[in-house]
């Protein structure tokens, strides 16, 4: 009850109408930046920042956070419609959601990601709410060798990533993490494999590498099928989703939001590794795994889920411990410090109005985006009806200023335009770049707390199986590997009868 | 007949050229334009905090427009690279400190030889001291404890800090150095993620700036063992000072300044000497300083060069017995 009366204070609070416009307007930006690609909440919220001075402290979070969450809802549109993942964490929804575009339910896709990303955002906070406090402490528990476990479950995804042939999945891999490589080493602090470009000292950044291999990939490869015409084929079928749309849809929400929501709470682990985890785990229940990269509405809808509620999830250390679970919450950390707010442990005490605004504030903003987003869905499907001739040239515009605006470098355009390149031979030769994407992201992760739990256990391999935490990872990761190599006969067989 | 469309055509092109000369007369009045501070860590930080409290005060006393852009990157050196190869006018300047002077010494590939040679430090604004932290309910209740617990069994007593290359892991080798212990390292990707390391009990203690522990220790999450500055903080009179518990050791707070690259107009650099000096005196700035655990310290120009150049002996000292040069 007491949850109850501090929830209805915190509404009091977000629904006076200054706070109220403010939440519009966070929601409202938050969608532009997720629609544009290259730039993220990150950089936006980065340049917004010095504007909110002016604001009262209030109203500048309940904007930020805004901007946040209202980023994920935007950043599916363009990989939907046009493969250009803005983050990493939406390469996953490419895989199904682009090529539902291509098959004419780019409506119903857009539709989906935007029902699951409410349903999804709604879940997280109120379990912002009651479970706050509680699940904090313990996302304390993982430390390196926890993660050293947690990630290598995230690597057993690239099974699942495989459509073709699996010899290929594990050599892009290994590429990936040699790429992976590359910066400084995370232990003794000396560059590698840097070739003296002092932009490389802190490894490949992930999104010129993403909107390369995806977005210019894909551009490459339909110049050169040029010859067909459209691209899309002219029919658009239905504008939202249908009941069996949805019927599909319902538990891999349900299995997303969860995953995404404890995943999101400890600190470190990004929104990467839970998106690609949610997609596995679809793909693995599904009855027609194979079907999975085609267009599944399944994929898609757990991938969004799963993303949205991540974004929940980070905030849970970063109100009631005052830990940014990554570089957003960072920034909304600084954002309080800047006002004089002394972000941590004691937050909820000495700032209730906050805290407790901030909440109600994520409710209303989640109704806001939907009803911001819906409408938007027969424009943007609209937009496919562009002859790809003139909108290639608008993407690539869009590419280098999203690319170039995360650090003003050139350096990351010229890795964007290589990483394309890459992209268009990869498709050609049937390699897929989803699991290089993933190795390039866990590879790193997994050496640097790898080494760190070996220079803690003093080089003993026992430090995984000896803490509780980490010897249950080890047994998911055993469990995963083994039951795959059984079921995947099985599976196989089955369907051999059915056909 | 002159139509509307030409005349616009006109103005638009005389606009432009009226901008093309702007940098031309700057040369002469300094400064005429918007000045870009460029903050070398991504936004969030403490570094970029203290950076964007310094350009609020900036742009009052100059009266101009102060940009401030994050070009994160190689550890501060990819923005102090960018600064360097800017035009050398006085209009781009770093927010630099001591994280910049440590990776500009010990990174291989840094594309400038001697950071004191290369730069031209302009003013020191303001400085927190390195802390020790250890959980609340630690055993190891103050620094005694800890150099007996690691003299009785060395190598298993573990210190966290933000990075090999920085200057919480640089000042705690000094204290270890002069402790004579042997302790393990472990590396966390800044002092954000540190502060979990911490209190989960991943590391025994931890190595770091003090704005970020100073939170926890509100709360009571943490305790502070020693802070690395010659006197107490005027905020924690209760937290002892290394030097109090004998070690006088060339300890160098996180310190936080102007930097221009060498080269820029003598006219330029005496402007923000003393814009620097009366941006320290505003009550507004201070205040905001103090309020994310900064102590304003001013220094002359001839002393804060000296400061460097003393720090700079201490970085290459250590970072060879770290073994990263």
């Amino acid at each position: 009850m007491e949850i109850l009366s501090s929830l209805l204070q915190g509404f009091s609070v977000a629904l006076q109408p200054m706070n109220l416009f403010y939440c519009f307007v966070g929601t409202f930006l938050g969608t532009l930046i997720g629609v544009l690609p290259g730039i993220g909440p990150v950089g936006a919220i980065g340049i917004l920042l010095p504007m909110t001075y002016i604001l009262d402290p209030i109203p500048a979070i309940i904007m930020l956070a805004g901007i946040c969450y209202g980023a994920m809802y935007g950043g599916s549109t363009t990989s939907i419609l046009l493969n250009i993942p803005g983050e990493a964490s939406s390469v996953v929804t490419c895989f199904d959601g682009y090529m539902m575009a291509r098959n004419g339910r780019a409506g119903p896709a857009l539709g989906i990601s935007a029902f699951g990303s409410f349903i999804a955002g709604t879940f997280s906070v109120i379990g912002l709410m009651f479970v706050a406090a509680t699940l904090s402490n313990f996302a304390l528990k993982f430390g390196p060798p926890e993660f050293v476990m947690l990630m290598v479950v995230g690597m057993t995804v690239v099974t699942y990533l495989a459509r073709g042939s699996m010899i290929k999945a594990l050599i892009i891999t290994v590429i990936g993490l040699s790429v992976g490589c590359i910066g400084m080493d995370p232990v003794v602090g000396k560059p590698r494999f840097t070739f003296g470009i002092p932009q490389f000292t802190d490894g490949i950044g992930i999104v010129p590498v993403v909107m390369g291999l995806f977005g210019i990939g894909e551009v490459l490869n339909n110049i050169g099928e040029r010859i067909k015409g459209e691209v899309y084929t002219g029919k658009i079928k239905g504008l939202f989703p249908n009941k069996e749309d949805w019927k599909r849809s319902g538990l891999p929400i349900a299995r997303g939001t969860l995953l995404g929501f404890f995943m999101g709470i400890i600190p470190g682990v990004g929104n990467v590794v839970p998106v690609f985890l949610s997609y596995a785990l679809e793909k693995r229940l599904s009855k027609h795994p194979e079907r999975f990269g085609t267009g599944e509405i399944e994929g898609l809808a757990a991938a969004e889920a799963c993303n949205n509620a991540t974004v929940g999830g980070t905030f849970i250390p970063l109100l009631s411990m005052g830990i940014p679970a990554n570089s957003v919450t960072a920034i909304l950390l600084a954002a309080l410090m800047i006002y004089g707010l002394q972000p941590g442990p004691l937050l909820i005490q000495t700032s209730p109005d906050l805290f407790w605004g901030v909440i109600a504030s994520m409710y209303i903003g989640n109704v806001m985006l939907l009803i911001l987003n819906l409408p938007l869905i027969p424009l943007w499907v609209k937009l496919l009806k562009v002859p790809y001739t003139y909108l290639f040239c608008f993407i690539l515009l869009f590419v280098f200023i999203g690319v170039y605006s995360v650090h003003y470098d050139v350096m990351d355009i010229y890795i964007t335009v290589f990483f394309g390149v890459v992209g268009y031979f990869l498709k050609q030769f049937g390699y897929e770049p989803a699991p290089f994407i993933l190795a390039l992201i866990l590879g790193p992760l997994i050496e640097f707390d790898l080494r760190r739990s070996l220079v803690l256990s003093n080089g003993s391999f026992m430090i995984f199986l000896t803490r509780p935490l980490s010897a249950i990872l080890f047994g998911i990761v055993v469990t995963i590997i083994v039951s795959s190599l059984i079921f995947k006969r099985r599976l196989g067989r089955g369907l051999e009868k059915e056909e | 007949m002159v139509s509307l469309k030409n005349l616009i055509f006109i103005f638009t092109l005389l606009v432009w050229a009226f901008m093309g000369l702007a940098p031309l007369q700057a040369q002469e009045k300094y400064p005429s334009r918007a000045i870009e501070l460029v903050v070398p860590y991504a936004p969030g930080g403490t570094s970029d905090l203290a950076g964007r409290i310094f350009a609020e005060g900036l742009k009052k006393v100059l009266k101009i427009p102060i940009t401030v852009i994050n070009k994160e990157g190689g550890s501060a050196t990819v923005a102090a690279a960018y600064v360097l190869n800017a035009r050398k006018d006085g209009y781009t300047l770093l927010a630099g400190g001591g994280g910049w002077l440590v990776s500009s010494l010990t990174l291989q590939d840094v594309p400038y030889k001697e950071p004191l040679k290369n730069f031209f430090p302009i003013s020191h604004f303001a400085s927190t001291p390195i802390c020790l932290i250890v959980k609340e309910d630690s055993p190891i209740k103050t620094l005694e404890d800890l150099i007996n617990k690691a003299k009785k069994s060395p190598n298993t007593l573990s210190v966290g800090h933000a990075g090999v290359a920085q200057d919480g892991n640089f000042n705690y080798e000094i204290f270890r150095q002069a402790a004579g212990i042997e302790t393990k390292s472990i590396p966390f990707k800044g002092s954000g993620p540190l502060i979990p390391g911490v209190l989960g009990g991943h590391v025994d203690f931890g190595a770091l700036g003090m704005p970020v522990a100073v939170p926890f220790l509100n709360a009571k999450k943490i305790r502070v063992l020693a802070i690395n500055t010659p006197e107490r903080m005027k905020k924690f009179p209760d937290i002892p000072t290394f030097k109090e518990k004998g070690f006088n050791e060339p300890f160098f707070p996180n310190w936080q300044g102007l930097i221009a690259a060498a080269g820029i107009p003598e006219n330029a650099i005496n402007v923000l000497i003393s814009a620097s000096d009366q941006v320290l005196k505003d009550k507004d700035i201070v205040d905001k300083f103090e309020k994310i655990d900064f102590e304003i310290k001013r220094m002359s120009n001839a002393e804060f060069r000296t400061m460097l150049e003393n720090q700079q002996k201490t970085i290459l000292a250590i970072a060879k017995r770290l073994g990263i040069l």
